[in-house]
């Protein structure tokens, strides 16, 4: 893990600092609370980046992260809204499930146009089921103009099982320093053991894999064929894509698997040319240089869907 | 009985620091108004991101109980000004104060009380032993100390260092690098001297000072009894020469995992807690 010297910011170098404006806005009569990130004030823009939250969570997100990359995206001149779903962070609602987040997208989309009239391109940015919603939605509202998503979440027991048997247990198994330290610390970040062999079964398609530590799963039930409306979504999506994923992530890698199944063949409108990845990075960029990548990552897919607009 | 409307808002946390705000309004109580508002301070890193919705959830619960809530980010965090690197706790303990004037300003009442979880409520506890117009204290789930609280917390990195297949070493050794001006990743969270010593300067829990107004501790777990540990600062604490009760809300913690917001028992506890104080 690499330490930063400083924060992704670059506290260094002088940049103006943008306003950052506290905002709250109605979706079917609930409050809904976010942050605006305006790097010339009140002005007119024509674009918007629009932050929909993973995780589920708040639009602060784990170890500051969407406040963090909001931030730097800003001081390089793009406006950025962050906002919570209805129920979760400071909205007002009841949180249903990021597969019914459309209408949360839709209302801060409306909000955003509403406040700044001049706005013809939005840019979705988020991350996990965030992403997943947005690859949901975007489809049916022609004012998306792109969308920087990363890691999404495409779980299905089986797509889980054998992204998980791929990436840890066949790395694992073979590093005995691994297991000592392990069990030196009387520390176990995969639950029982036991949870191996249902993974095993899981994944040539027998029962369902009991919960394994750690692992990313959202609340209640996910929703039947997730996976498939989500790949149908992203091809449908007509406006710019760019899919940012993690090499140190089981999510990623279930999402990656099923990319390729479907559009490594060439003949689609998506492809290989909308993936970037970020060697090192878990799930949530935890690391400060996986944080810097993200955000340069995305300062750059937001440029080039700026481009493809103009053409 | 409509309420006022809940609002967001930056203000002047101090020493150039602005900080978010989002006040909670009081909707109109059956009874008398009271004279307080409560301050409301979160736990450290990803527990105040973690516990978020039951905060909220339990703010809300007391405002329509007629008490207004301030919750707000110490700089660095959340969405206040400032980075994790710059902090110190000290600074956080003068935003307590701050936040304090901003809810009197809004709610037109004389007096605040202070309310926080686990490291949040230590630094409530410290802010609140340091003035004699506190309506209260109420205090969920706090550390034994600062101090033991942040050498913890650096543990977590070895944790996972491990589970990454690294060679992190020790805790002695990670405080050698923070101490020597070395920025240290815990799970994300940039650790600086600025903080960390801080943090253990404060080697006193909240039994160590006294209190001029009602204090109470609420322990959360599914455990048939809070942790000794707890029950024993809670009789030790002095506060005006009553008990401090001690809650038991037998439900699990919500500060140390994700998605815990179905916790009506906590949101249903802040306001007996309250009650019982006044």
């Amino acid at each position: 893990m690499m330490e930063g010297a400083a924060g992704i910011m670059e506290r260094k170098e002088s940049k103006v600092k943008p306003m950052e404006e506290a905002v709250r806005f109605e979706i079917s009569g609930k409050s809904h609370f976010g942050i605006l990130h305006l790097p010339s004030g009140r002005a007119q823009y024509a674009g918007f980046l629009v932050m929909v939250v993973g995780g589920p969570q708040n639009r602060v997100g784990s170890h500051r992260s969407f406040t963090l990359v909001a931030r730097d995206l800003a001081s390089k001149g793009i406006p950025v809204f962050r906002f919570d779903y209805a129920g979760l962070g400071d909205s007002e609602g009841d949180w249903r499930g990021f597969s019914y987040a459309g209408p949360s997208i839709k209302g801060a989309i409306d909000f955003l146009h509403a406040e700044f009239p001049s706005l013809k391109a939005t840019v979705l940015w988020s991350l996990c089921d965030g992403s997943a919603a947005c690859a949901l939605y975007a489809h049916g509202d022609r004012r998306v103009s792109g969308m920087i998503l990363s890691n999404p979440y495409v779980h299905s027991a089986q797509g889980q099982a054998k992204a998980f048997l791929k990436q840890y247990y066949l790395r694992r198994l073979l590093d005995k320093t691994f297991w000592a330290k392990l069990l030196s610390f009387k520390f176990n970040p995969f639950g029982s053991l036991s949870s191996m062999r249902s993974v095993a079964k899981a994944a040539s398609g027998g029962a369902v894999a009991a919960p394994i530590a750690g692992m990313t799963v959202g609340p209640g039930e996910d929703p039947p064929q997730l996976p498939e409306k989500v790949m149908e979504g992203l091809e449908a999506y007509r406006g710019g894509l760019r899919l940012i994923l993690s090499s140190d992530d089981l999510t990623a890698r279930e999402f990656l698997d099923l990319f390729r199944g479907r559009f490594g063949k060439g003949g689609h409108s998506r492809g290989e040319g909308d993936l970037r990845y970020v060697d090192g990075a878990d799930h949530t960029f935890t690391s400060g240089e996986a944080k810097r990548r993200l955000c340069e990552l995305s300062a750059e897919a937001w440029s080039t869907i700026q481009e493809r607009g103009k053409a | 009985m409509a309420a006022a409307r809940e609002e967001m808002f930056f203000f002047d946390g101090g020493g150039g620091r602005r900080l978010l705000g989002f006040f909670h309004p009081p909707h109109d109580p059956a009874g008398a108004p009271r004279d307080f508002g409560l301050v409301y301070c979160h736990p450290f890193a990803e527990e105040k991101n973690q516990s978020h919705v039951v905060a909220v959830r339990a703010a809300r619960r007391l405002a329509a109980a007629g008490i207004p809530v301030l919750r707000f980010d110490f700089s660095g965090c959340g969405d206040s000004e400032g980075l994790l690197e710059d902090a110190s706790a000290d600074d956080w303990l003068e935003e307590i104060g701050r936040a304090a004037d901003v809810l009197k300003e809004k709610t037109g009442r004389a007096r605040a009380g202070f309310w926080g979880l686990r490291s949040g409520a230590n630094l409530a506890a410290l802010h609140a032993s340091t003035r004699n117009d506190a309506a209260m204290a109420m205090l969920w789930q706090p550390v034994p100390d600062l101090k033991s609280f942040i050498n913890q917390f650096l543990r977590q990195k070895l944790a996972s260092g491990i589970a990454a297949g690294a060679d992190v070493g020790t805790v002695k050794a990670l405080v050698q690098r923070i101490e020597a001006g070395e920025t240290v990743e815990v799970m994300g969270y940039p650790i600086r001297n600025r903080l960390y010593a801080s943090l253990v300067s404060k080697s006193a829990g909240p039994a160590a000072a006294e209190y001029a107004f009602p204090v109470s501790v609420t322990a959360f777990t599914e455990e048939p009894a809070p942790p000794e540990w707890l029950g024993r600062m809670a009789g030790s604490i002095r506060a005006s020469n009553q008990p401090v009760p001690l809650a038991h809300v037998a439900d699990q913690p919500f500060w140390d995992r994700y998605w815990r917001w179905d916790s009506h028992a906590a949101a249903e506890s802040a306001a007996a807690s309250v009650a019982a104080m006044v």
